[in-house]
């Protein structure tokens, strides 16, 4: 009687649909480049941090301060430079062991907020005391909980003795993420024209930037479908390759390593890969910082 | 079951009911086999017997036993729920019942295990021959726009084989229940207990409710309760041990403003009195029938009757207990403590001297009348965790110490050699982690 549940469930080969299987060679590499402002601030003060200014988020996204910013951390790492930091942030790498204390303040629609507004789980740490020279890499960050890629705005305190001011400013240019992605090298993901696939990843080990990749960390696939446009195309703007799409389907792969692209949501029900224009397949992590997806590929629809 | 549930079966959890056939000879009945709706890691095997036998559960992966369930009481009514399967792994299960010398086994049922939830924290894993156990622990996702709390079973691999999401960031501590079949965890101003398959089967709510809490063998719970108190014509937060028994009645065995010359704290030095105590570890004391309790703002440790609710003996780390400390720097911010023959286990996040954390140990002489910091880790970094911390003493002289807000579970053996350590990506940290003996499931 099971091996007719296994059956069902299309893990016996036989009835089911024909497989795609995701491996490292079809996944695109990116180059990524983060920079992110330092401003002087007065040692031993409570610092304003105002982001009322801000009208564009690191990556040329609109962001609307009262309604987009839902929360602002501040991180000090003792261990890390800000250069140091700013490598470890942009290819994802930051270590938690290095983190020497994380406060955060619930913006609530305020557009600022004085250093000694920040709580630690909730709890007033009084963390202005330790607001001072040589006490570490200050970092602050306003992030939205909603878009993917949570980080929207960077920028560095640095408390020094003899620095007059104690405000920060966070506008469009105190930080910016740019990304020199490479579509052309990958090995393509070749499917079968006009046929509906169950797609695998369970063989996918590395992120775009060849880091080691967690499979759990993808809960999103997105298949898109460009008429015109082509892989070099999307490379020069990644960033609003995703609003490009002339077709967009996606699904929630949480917990999965396959799936069956008829289950696909999006415009129509998917019926597998066309024969013309160009295809994607992303894998994204909604958890993550970081706005790229961790897999993308470019699919060859064989006719 | 007819084929149209088998198809249903697959669009959540697994179940393969009761076929109405037998296994061994007909001696294993109604064998059923049904995967928890709320953890895809954990199926649960029930079966009858004619008359009372022992029973258990096996695993295989690949061909190989990879788990084994210990055996039962006996009984003709089994029920097994089984953790410890990996995430998307497809298993044989196997029951077996002992009948005088003879093992008689069902056949093998396939079932494949669920995946885990991406909020979940990459693990980064080096081990070399940890003991063989379990980690359970919260965990917190403090990675802004993308919180989530929950609790987490680690095997020694770093593989998820337990978790739920039911959690906050009060789930501070977690523990599996005396007789093993639930794990009783701390919530929002709640105690909680819930069962292997996610379920919660008990909540016990006050508002009082703080940081930690120690099971007794008869269910009773100790708790510890923060309130405000008046002292001096003024009003400051206190913190008192309860007792929770098991038909629900609350009962205060200590406030600790009622004995604050017997930790050292000065009664009339108001900035002392004044700071919150913060009491954030307690355990049972099995042959005093004590409660041991740390405040972790006063850097005290306190032994106090169950019976009388006196005081037993004191640490004050900046003097003035009845134990003189000695051998190490006044704790100014501690966790977790263990006894054990006379020799104290602790977490210390930070001392009057440094802001890097260690795992401790106190050696106590009654007699004389001290108590001496004779062992300290600090894990080869400065760890600086600003929350938390869990150090436990593991069989063959390892330790276990948890690095909380550092984001580091980490073992090390008797010569203070890491042989396994987790540690996770940017944004997660733990909370009080605790090793769990697998041999007793």
């Amino acid at each position: 009687m099971h091996l007719i549940a296994l059956l069902a469930c299309g893990q016996t080969s036989g009835l089911r649909t024909p497989d795609v299987v995701i491996t490292d060679p079809t996944n695109y590499r990116y180059e990524p480049t983060l920079e992110i402002d330092t401003v002087p601030l007065r040692s031993g003060s409570d610092p304003l941090l105002s982001w009322g200014s801000v009208g564009m988020d690191n990556v040329g996204r609109p962001v609307a301060p009262i309604d987009d910013v839902d929360t602002v951390f501040i991180t000090v790492f003792d261990g890390m430079d800000p250069d140091e930091l700013t490598e470890a942030l942009a290819y994802d790498v930051v270590p938690q062991t290095e983190l020497d204390l994380f406060v955060h303040y619930d913006t609530l629609g305020t557009t600022q907020a004085r250093l000694s507004d920040f709580t630690m789980m909730t709890t007033d740490i009084d963390v202005e005391q330790y607001f001072v020279e040589d006490s570490g890499t200050w970092l602050a960050v306003l992030v939205s909980e909603t878009a993917l890629g949570a980080y929207r705005k960077l920028l560095y305190l640095s408390p020094e003795d003899d620095a007059p001011d104690d405000l920060a400013y966070f506008d469009d240019d105190c930080s910016s993420y740019e990304v020199d992605v490479d579509l052309a090298s990958l090995q393509l993901l070749e499917a079968p024209a006009d046929t509906v696939v169950e797609l695998h990843w369970d063989e996918l080990g590395t992120d775009g930037l060849g880091q080691d990749l967690a499979l759990h960390k993808l809960d999103e696939l997105v298949v898109g479908h460009y008429e015109d446009l082509e892989p070099a195309d999307l490379e020069q703007d990644f960033f609003v390759a995703e609003e490009n799409m002339d077709r967009r389907w996606s699904m929630d792969v949480s917990g999965q390593v396959r799936v069956d692209l008829a289950d696909l949501e999006g415009p129509d029900a998917f019926d597998g890969f066309s024969a013309d224009g160009t295809w994607v397949v992303a894998l994204r992590c909604g958890s993550c910082s970081s706005p790229m997806p961790r897999y993308l590929g470019i699919v060859s629809v064989a006719p | 079951m007819s084929l149209l549930s088998l198809l249903a079966a697959c669009e959540g959890p697994q179940y393969f009911g009761d076929t109405g056939a037998s296994d061994a000879g007909g001696t294993i009945q109604g064998l059923s086999v049904e995967q928890a709706e709320l953890v895809g890691q954990v199926y649960t095997l029930s079966w009858g017997t004619a008359e009372a036998l022992p029973g258990r559960v096996q695993a295989r992966y690949d061909g190989e036993i990879v788990l084994t369930s210990p055996w039962s009481e006996a009984t003709t009514e089994h029920v097994v729920d089984l953790v410890g399967l990996k995430p998307n792994r497809l298993y044989e299960l196997q029951v077996q019942v002992q009948d005088g010398d003879e093992v008689l086994s069902s056949r093998r049922i396939e079932a494949e295990t669920g995946g885990i939830p991406s909020w979940l924290p990459e693990l980064e894993v080096s081990s070399s021959q940890p003991p063989e156990g379990l980690f359970m622990t919260p965990v917190y996702l403090g990675d802004p726009g993308n919180e989530a709390h929950g609790i987490v079973l680690y095997d020694t691999d770093g593989d998820v084989v337990w978790h739920t999401e039911e959690a906050s960031l009060d789930t501070i501590q977690t523990t599996v229940s005396r007789d093993g079949s639930q794990l009783i965890h701390l919530d929002t101003q709640a105690l909680v207990w819930r069962n292997w398959r996610g379920e919660e089967t008990r909540r016990f709510e006050h508002e009082q409710i703080h940081h930690s809490f120690a099971e007794l063998p008869d269910g009773t719970m100790g708790l510890i309760f923060v309130h405000p108190t008046e002292y001096g014509g003024d009003y400051w937060l206190d913190q008192s041990m309860v007792e929770l028994a098991p038909d629900g009645t609350v009962e205060t065995v200590w406030t600790s403003s009622e004995h604050l010359d017997a930790m050292g704290i000065d009664a009339d030095d108001w900035t002392d009195v004044r700071k919150f105590g913060h009491a954030n570890a307690l355990s049972w004391l099995e042959e005093e029938d004590a409660w041991l309790l740390g405040l972790s703002e006063w850097g005290v440790v306190v032994a106090v009757s169950r019976s009388t609710g006196e005081v037993l003996w004191s640490i004050n780390t900046a003097g003035g207990g009845t134990l003189e400390f000695s051998g190490g720097a006044p704790w100014t911010m501690q966790h977790r403590l263990e006894l054990r023959d006379d020799a104290l286990l602790a977490y210390v996040n930070s001392t009057e001297d440094s802001q890097c954390a260690r795992a401790v140990e106190v050696e106590l002489d009654h007699a004389a009348s001290t108590a001496t910091q004779v062992w300290s880790y600090e894990g080869g970094t400065c760890h600086s965790t600003f929350a938390l911390g869990y150090a436990q003493r593991l069989p063959d002289d390892h330790r276990l110490v948890t690095w909380s807000t550092s984001g580091v579970i980490e073992v090390i053996d008797a010569a203070d050699e890491p042989v396994l350590k987790f540690a996770t990506d940017f944004g997660y940290a733990f909370g009080y982690g605790e090793w769990i003996d697998r041999s007793g499931w």
